[in-house]
């Protein structure tokens, strides 16, 4: 809210500078900057009293005068004439930069020494009302700064009330705010307007008005309206409101449209109570109710758009039909004209609930709806009505006709709040007394009364923010001030945290792709559906048919929440390949989702609250992408690029870190993003599925993603992965004696697996030296000369050990022949030799 | 006959000392060593002629022979040792030493999560549990178990994602909160960390970010130790110096409610990253409002039995104050300019 400082100045006798007040107000809560500083800069410039002014010895026009601030003297020439001796004038001293950067220097001026320059009220940036220089009040006191004897310009200021101070929206408000916090005195210039109007009434019903110009006020939902004034004025003139209310809307933000609209405005922005003017001669049938709108019911309001409304929603009517949004926005059947002579006044207090959700539905967002869904003082209608009241003769030369109305068939709960004074130091751990509790309290205007160990605080209705026990609390800290609350670090009974969270050890699979050499990328959780299509998928595929979709996307974002991390990755590799990366090794470990089976409806129930299940869901899943070189490029390095090998390594060591067990790579079922025969699936058998991939991303997704290189990627589901309970590694014993290595190659053909290979050798082997072999494993793979098509070697080796004597060749030649026969058995399988 | 089998022992043994030290390699080594010892051998062929001296020459005559053979045995121990040491302090050229060393493949942490850890790390030192929740989630849990019913003002400060009617992307972690009290009992001290989203996309705002609030209930945690805890972890992370004011604000969940500056650890009289104010705003704290456990709904958190406060801040923010980033958009670009400096 834009608040010039003059007008709340009017409010308030502010006994510091702009700076204090933004401070005070910011430290209690209501944020408060300079918006604007339309004061001129004066600094420099200081009040002194002409001792003598004498004829310049060199030029006619000139003087000389002698100005003194009461401890030193000046030698000043001017080149005005309507000033004489003993006059207070202003001295712009030497340094000074006036208005338009002009500077004031020491100089001689025709051999006259000139230390300033007596200022004209142009070259101070006022408007020019004396011929010559400014002559001040000869009772003025000397050797001030000019800016505290006369204020010029205006400071406006941002308020920014938090949402629970809608009593702080308006030049009262701040005011009342401002005096809680500081102490300093308030004022208050509408002190003849009173109060009331005619004798408030419980009624539900009544006139306002008199004659043929009477309207009768039903209010027929008075949860959503407690509070209703309304008066009827006449012999109205439009036109423009006068220029020192149009200069004050203006500088609060409110464009002047013309009187009535303007006295309006100005009340609301100087007591905080919304109001309406109604042309009497459109209230249609003399009547107007205050009601709940039908389901379904339209409107049109002043803006021109049309809503459709709900039961919920508050309206004011006529006889035909809805003239206002209550509390949001007016009709454009019954809005001020320019002919219009004779006004229907609303001043009215509407539920914020109510408004909140009016103005929220229809998107209805007016200074009128801002504050009623905040908040306004439910006792202020009547004296906002009078105030406009006396503003609308002032300014259009109305006149009241008949009686004022003010129905309040639902007054606000009078109830004293209560506060146990134990609570200042149980609760906020602040140690004041007695004494200092009441007095803050009661110079935020509240009542306050002993009763026993506790208060008993009336609330004037303003702060419709303090309900309870800890609203008080609240108001004891924040007028003490938060810095008086003392630091105190808890003490407690110990007690022991998990050196981590439960479940899989994100930090440390974090640590495993550091290692690796990938690092990390964070990604925004939504992503374009267009991204997964990109990936070839079947629209059946979980991946399209069970995403989960933002409603409200934002378009420059995508609206889909991620099934899978990778379209993101290859998204980053493009950028970066763009921005020259030539190696990009990135790994991203976030959640996926996607939509449980029944969608919301085992978590949404049509009765009470939802369930506490997670609503969608959620795995923890670990991406990664390789591209380049396989090994960090440096003198001696390799130019080989990342392969397969590379890519599963990463996916092992994932494995691994989680100790998951039981897990089968496999190159069936390759999902269509990977390219034939170049990748696996991880999958668990059964009821575990698939957790996981690895491969190269097939080239129409490259395409896809702008990407012109060979991508290797892995992807898993960590939250599958990951054992129910945390394996701990137990010691197994080793042998003290020498161990065996023996060496096989094969040639084998390309459609038997290595892990068949191994498999049968593992098994061969494990029979012939039970107790001693140790394993197997690939060390070579090898394609080329000596090898023909469709074939490729693989060199296996195996390793014996007894843990209870030295092994003899014999018996592990005797394994080695056996487990040649074997796997020489298999299809085209040859011993290399 | 004995006087010469001796004397010639000796000189094939002297011999062979001479031929392994000249020999090269390991094959060449076995040569000398077999064309001595092995079957047809010189130093055997003499053994061999033992039996034919007289039985009184014998001794004599194998012992000299028998030392020949130790002899030329140690000679090529000693050779092949001496082979051995030389290949192994061959050089395989002149070094050029200011080389650098060779490199190796090393990933990087992305600053947020950095940020993230560290500050888990600070609060689990204080005995903050870490717990996680969904990050789509109900709106009950979300905000009305929070105090923030249907039209509230203070959902048109978090702009809502929402994936269908009374499910949202979580705004804030807070019905992380709400899930830890409903499955525990208290006393709880316990830190959420999350990916929360909201509908917001500018310079100084994306629609996702990250945060980690934190909770104590018990039955007399106070607004005092609230200041208390949320001055050690500022110390914590942005150095000993560091100073911590609190200004009132509001919260619907929290009654009284701060917002939280910390001094600013880049400059002392004023700078950029603090618009000259010398305070950073860094964290939303407060009291918990009683209507937040009474949503609860359970006896063990009556707001007459037990009280707590409740903070939460940006992980985000926290980190690029931390490392210096200026442009928060820069955190979800994944430029590895960006990352390898990390």
């Amino acid at each position: 809210m834009r608040l010039p400082l003059s007008w709340l100045a009017e409010w308030i006798d502010i006994q510091g500078s702009v700076l204090d007040v933004c401070e005070q107000l910011t430290c209690a809560g209501i944020e408060t900057e300079i918006e604007e500083d339309a004061r001129p800069n004066w600094d420099g410039v200081i009040t002194v009293k002409l001792e003598s002014v004498e004829q310049h010895p060199g030029a006619d026009r000139l003087t000389v005068t002698r100005p003194s601030d009461g401890e030193r003297d000046y030698a000043v020439v001017c080149g005005a004439t309507n000033h004489k001796a003993g006059d207070v004038v202003a001295l712009a001293t030497v340094g000074t930069v006036l208005p338009g950067d002009f500077k004031i220097k020491k100089s001689k001026i025709r051999g006259e020494l000139s230390e300033g320059m007596l200022c004209s009220e142009a070259e101070l940036g006022l408007p020019e009302i004396t011929d010559g220089i400014l002559i001040l009040p000869p009772d003025t006191p000397l050797g001030r700064p000019l800016s505290e004897i006369i204020s010029a310009g205006d400071v406006i200021l941002d308020v920014a009330p938090t949402a629970n101070r809608g009593d702080c929206l308006s030049v009262q408000g701040v005011a009342r705010e401002l005096s809680a916090v500081t102490g300093w005195p308030l004022n208050d210039p509408l002190s003849d307007v009173g109060t009331s109007l005619e004798p408030g009434t419980a009624d539900t019903s009544g006139v306002a008005g008199e004659g043929s110009s009477a309207v009768r006020v039903t209010i027929d939902a008075t949860e959503g309206c407690p509070h209703y004034a309304g008066a009827v004025m006449t012999n109205v003139t439009i036109g423009p409101s006068p220029a020192w209310m149009q200069q004050r809307l203006d500088m609060a933000g409110v464009r002047p449209i013309n009187n009535v609209v303007d006295c309006t405005n100005y009340v609301m922005l100087e007591l905080g109570n919304p109001l309406h003017a109604f042309d009497r001669r459109f209230v249609r049938g003399d009547v107007i109710t205050i009601r709940s709108a039908d389901d379904g019911e339209q409107t049109t309001t002043l803006d021109g758009a049309t809503h459709e409304l709900l039961a919920s929603d508050l309206v004011i009517c006529d006889s035909e039909g809805i003239v206002a949004l209550a509390g949001v926005m007016g009709g454009a059947n019954s809005e001020v004209r320019d002919d219009s002579t004779e006004l229907f006044l609303e001043s009215a207090h509407f539920d914020p609930m109510t408004v909140r959700r009016t103005a929220h539905r229809c998107k209805l967002s007016t200074e009128s709806s801002y504050r009623f869904a905040r908040g306004v003082d439910p006792q202020l209608p009547a004296r906002s009505l009078r105030r406009l009241m006396a503003l609308l003769t002032e300014t259009s030369g109305a006149v009241p006709v008949g009686s004022t109305l003010d129905l309040q068939p639902a007054p606000p709960s009078s109830e004293p709040v209560s506060m146990r004074l134990s609570r200042v130091r149980d609760f906020l751990g602040l140690s004041l007394s007695t004494e200092r509790v009441v007095a803050l309290l009661e110079r935020a205007g509240l009542t306050v009364r002993h009763e026993g160990e506790s208060l008993s605080v009336d609330v004037p209705t303003y702060r419709f923010d303090i309900e309870r026990e800890v609203d008080l609390l609240e108001e004891v800290a924040r007028l003490e001030g938060f810095e008086r609350v003392p630091e105190v670090v808890p003490s407690r009974p110990l007690m022991i945290v998990p050196r981590k969270p439960a479940g899989p050890d994100l930090r440390a699979l974090r640590g495993e792709m550091v290692r690796l050499g990938l690092s990390e990328a964070i990604h925004f959780s939504f992503i374009d559906p267009a991204w997964v299509e990109a990936l070839g998928l079947e629209a059946s595929h979980p991946w399209r048919s069970q995403t989960v979709q933002v409603a409200n996307p934002l378009s420059e974002v995508g609206g889909v929440l991620r099934p899978s991390l990778l379209p993101s990755l290859l998204r980053a590799v493009s950028r970066n390949r763009a921005m020259g990366a030539s190696d990009v090794r990135l790994f991203e470990l976030r959640r996926t989702f996607r939509m449980r089976e029944d969608g919301f409806d085992s978590v949404l129930r049509p009765e009470g609250r939802p369930s506490d299940k997670p609503p969608a869901i959620e795995r923890r899943t670990l991406c990664g992408v390789l591209v380049g070189r396989r090994e960090a490029p440096s003198w001696g390095s390799s130019s080989d690029l990342v392969g397969f090998g590379d890519a599963k390594a990463c996916a092992e060591a994932v494995i691994r870190q989680l100790g998951a067990g039981g897990w089968r790579w496999s190159a069936e079922d390759l999902p269509a993003f990977l390219t034939s025969g170049e990748g696996a699936v991880l999958s668990g058998g059964g009821k575990r599925g698939s957790a996981g991939w690895v491969g190269r991303i097939a080239v129409p997704v490259l395409r896809a993603f702008e990407l012109d290189t060979v991508v290797w990627a892995f992807e898993l589901d960590v939250d599958s992965l990951a054992p129910k309970r945390e394996a701990v590694p137990k010691f197994k014993p080793f042998s003290r004696f020498p161990g065996v290595e023996r060496d096989l190659a094969f040639l084998v053909p390309d459609s038997v697996s290595a892990a068949e290979l191994v498999s049968r050798a593992d098994g061969t082997a494990k029979k012939g030296l039970k107790d001693a072999f140790l394993g197997v494993e690939i060390f070579d793979v090898y394609r080329g000369e000596g090898v023909p098509g469709g074939f490729r070697s693989l060199a296996l080796r195996f390793r014996f050990r007894a843990s209870d004597r030295t092994l003899e060749d014999k018996a592990v030649d005797r394994v080695m022949s056996k487990v040649e026969g074997q796997l020489s058995q298999v299809d085209g399988v040859v011993l290399r030799s | 006959m004995s006087e010469s089998l001796a004397s010639r022992a000796r000189a094939l043994a002297a011999e062979a000392a001479a031929s392994l030290a000249a020999s090269g390699d390991e094959a060449s080594l076995a040569r000398v060593k077999s064309s001595y010892l092995g079957k047809e051998g010189s130093v055997t062929a003499l053994l061999k002629a033992i039996p034919t001296l007289a039985p009184e020459e014998r001794r004599e005559a194998g012992g000299a022979i028998n030392a020949a053979k130790k002899s030329v045995e140690s000679a090529f121990a000693e050779a092949r040792q001496s082979l051995k040491d030389a290949a192994l302090g061959a050089s395989s050229g002149p070094i050029d030493v200011t080389l650098p060393g060779t490199a190796q493949w090393r990933g990087h942490l992305h600053p947020v999560t950095q940020a993230w850890d560290e500050i888990c790390d600070i609060f689990s030192s204080m005995g903050f549990l870490i717990q996680e929740g969904p990050e789509v989630e109900t709106d009950w849990h979300c905000f009305e178990a929070l105090n923030i019913p249907p039209g509230h003002p203070a959902r048109e400060m978090q702009d809502t994602f929402y994936v269908e009617e009374g499910i949202v992307l979580r705004t804030h972690t807070s019905p992380v909160q709400i899930r830890t009290m409903l499955r525990e009992e208290p006393p709880i001290r316990a830190i959420f960390p999350g990916v929360v989203y909201r509908r917001d996309n500018d310079l100084t705002h994306t629609p996702m970010f990250h945060q980690v609030e934190g909770l104590v209930v018990d039955k007399t945690a106070t607004m005092a130790e609230l200041k208390g805890v949320l001055a050690e972890f500022a110390r914590a992370f942005f150095g000993p110096n560091t100073k911590v004011r609190f200004r009132p604000s509001y919260f619907p969940f929290t009654e009284p409610s701060a917002e939280v500056d910390v001094s600013c650890p880049f400059c002392t009289a004023g700078c950029r990253v603090c618009s000259n104010t010398g305070w950073l705003e860094v964290l939303g704290s407060g009291m918990v409002d009683p209507e937040v456990f009474k949503s609860i709904g359970k006896a063990s958190y009556d707001a007459e039995a037990v009280q707590g406060f409740a903070f939460g801040m940006g992980i985000d923010r926290l980190a690029m104050l931390k490392y210096g980033i200026g442009d928060l958009r820069l955190l979800f670009e994944n430029d590895v300019r960006l990352l390898e400096q990390f």
